[in-house]
């Protein structure tokens, strides 16, 4: 079931264990990130070096606890758009009810001066394979603008439409960025310091 | 959230349809993809083949909760067909059962069964089994019941009391069992033609399992003779298991002996169809999909 609540979510937490989940039911949604738990299971905040099964061993433990929305941390689909699909579809799976896909090139990292950001034409076919795999009944599929400092205005703008052109919805962006308005896309403001969103 | 609904509901109808469902005993994914391909319209993740294929150790409780919970999802994601579970004695006492339950459930699986026996436990069919009083079971199928989020995740009593107490303690045992919150029922290991007919006479409203094990202590008896005794599905849980063992032992002793495998390649699936079976094809096709190419034609449609 994909609740009302996901549709409109704005703020999310992000949680890495059992009593941060239980002692905020407050919270409107969680987020498991990548970048989070890097530095929690291996000691550096370098997502990309988290394979998608080890996500998904601790999201479950996670996911069980709550029915409020759930957001995971897709990454960089964790290689091309092949392996978005299957990414996207074993997210869901596992009950993810947001899906991020980030911008850059797979490994993702969590280090801004490692970021590469993806071709135009791959990121598309990231974008359209997690779109094509997730039903909309369960999921849904956000953007996650992690290289927007790189690009030239143009090359944000493609990115913000094509998404746009797809049927994306949400957009991360980080806190400081603000955008025009584009028909039908929420930006949401990302805490990169604490992995949250804003609003 | 996905909530597995749809493969529940299946599952569900397919137990209480008059016809006999064949239930195959994936030991893993790739075996479960098979089972899906050949028309099985369901598939059943068994100790004994877990143990076998994940461990490489007989089923007498040395596989633990998560190993099982692990090898559940990779099936799940691996068919579209509703996948049951074997959840032994639910790995503990009843908060154990009642977090096995919630967790089997939310990895999607449509339903699972709980047993009698003292843990460790053994394969039914194996000698020096103990069960627990029947109370302890019940008290656990109650958990079971209450700590399932939707009441179309069914449960299965199973009583493993045939070998060590009679055939009619077993039927006992499956009534308090039922009473307390089962679905289904399944008496463990019964030793011929009669007491099959018996339990199905004794539960002539109730889904029943029969398990159908090579060499075991319940004869093997086809299909359509289960199901005119009133069985609602049936399975032969450890025939992969033996199938594969047997196909390693042969071409891993050709292998060693003389380094090579003309012998045994004859009874292999050749490179093309083994590759056609796991779906390189459609692989294939979805990567050229999303390749570089069409998306450039996509962009350029879009006009960025």
């Amino acid at each position: 079931m994909k609740s009302k609540s996901v549709l409109a979510i704005a703020k999310a937490k992000s949680v890495l264990s059992a009593p941060e989940v239980l002692n905020n039911e407050d919270s409107e949604a969680f987020l498991l990130s990548g970048s989070a738990l890097s530095y929690q299971l291996l000691g550096e905040h370098n997502e990309g070096l988290l394979s998608l099964s080890e996500m998904l061993r601790y999201f479950d433990y996670l996911r069980i606890l709550t029915d409020k929305p759930f957001i995971i941390d897709g990454q960089a689909g964790f290689g091309n758009p092949l392996n978005t699909f299957y990414s996207v579809k074993a997210m869901e799976n596992h009950g993810a009810d947001i899906i991020l896909i980030n911008d850059q090139k797979h490994p993702s990292h969590s280090s801004t001066n490692k970021q590469i950001h993806e071709t135009l034409p791959e990121l598309a076919g990231k974008l359209k394979a997690a779109l094509d795999s997730h039903s909309s009944k369960y999921s849904a599929i956000w953007l996650k603008l992690d290289c927007l400092a790189e690009y030239r205005t143009t090359e944000a703008k493609q990115r913000i439409q094509l998404a746009q052109a797809l049927g994306i919805h949400d957009i991360l962006i980080d806190q400081s960025a603000d955008f025009p308005t584009y028909e039908g896309i929420k930006f949401h403001h990302f805490d990169y310091q604490n992995q949250s969103i804003l609003d | 959230m996905r909530d597995y609904s749809e493969k529940r509901a299946a599952f569900k109808h397919l137990i209480y349809d008059s016809k006999i469902l064949s239930m195959a005993v994936a030991p893993d994914a790739l075996a479960a993809k098979i089972a899906e391909q050949t028309g099985f319209k369901a598939v059943f993740v068994a100790g004994y083949a877990t143990s076998a294929s994940t461990l490489g150790l007989p089923d007498r409780g040395i596989l633990d909760f998560g190993q099982m919970l692990q090898k559940l999802k990779e099936i799940i994601d691996a068919v579209n067909i509703p996948v049951f579970v074997d959840g032994d004695t639910g790995y503990g006492d009843i908060e154990n059962v009642a977090r096995t339950v919630r967790c089997y459930e939310a990895a999607g699986a449509a339903g699972i069964f709980l047993e009698d026996q003292v843990w460790p436990k053994r394969c039914g069919h194996m000698a020096g089994k103990s069960v627990v009083p029947a109370a302890e079971l019940a008290a656990k199928i109650k958990m079971a019941s209450a700590a399932r989020r939707h009441d179309d995740f069914l449960i299965m009593s199973r009583t493993d009391a045939r070998q060590m107490n009679g055939l009619q303690n077993a039927i006992d045992r499956s009534k308090l069992y039922q009473h307390s919150g089962a679905d289904m029922v399944f008496i463990e290991a019964p030793q011929s033609k009669a007491e099959l007919a018996t339990i199905a006479a004794e539960f002539p409203d109730t889904p029943l399992m029969a398990n159908m094990i090579e060499d075991g202590a319940t004869p093997m008896l086809p299909i359509e003779e289960l199901e005119a005794m009133g069985y609602s599905f049936v399975v032969h849980p450890t025939a992969l298991t033996y199938a594969n063992a047997y196909a390693d032992k042969a071409v891993l002793k050709e292998l060693h002996d003389l380094g090579r495998t003309d012998k045994t390649k004859q009874h292999m699936v050749t490179f093309n169809d083994f590759n056609q079976l796991v779906g390189l094809d459609s692989l294939n096709d979805l990567e050229k999909r999303y390749s570089a190419q069409p998306m450039a034609a996509m962009i350029n449609e879009i006009g960025l």
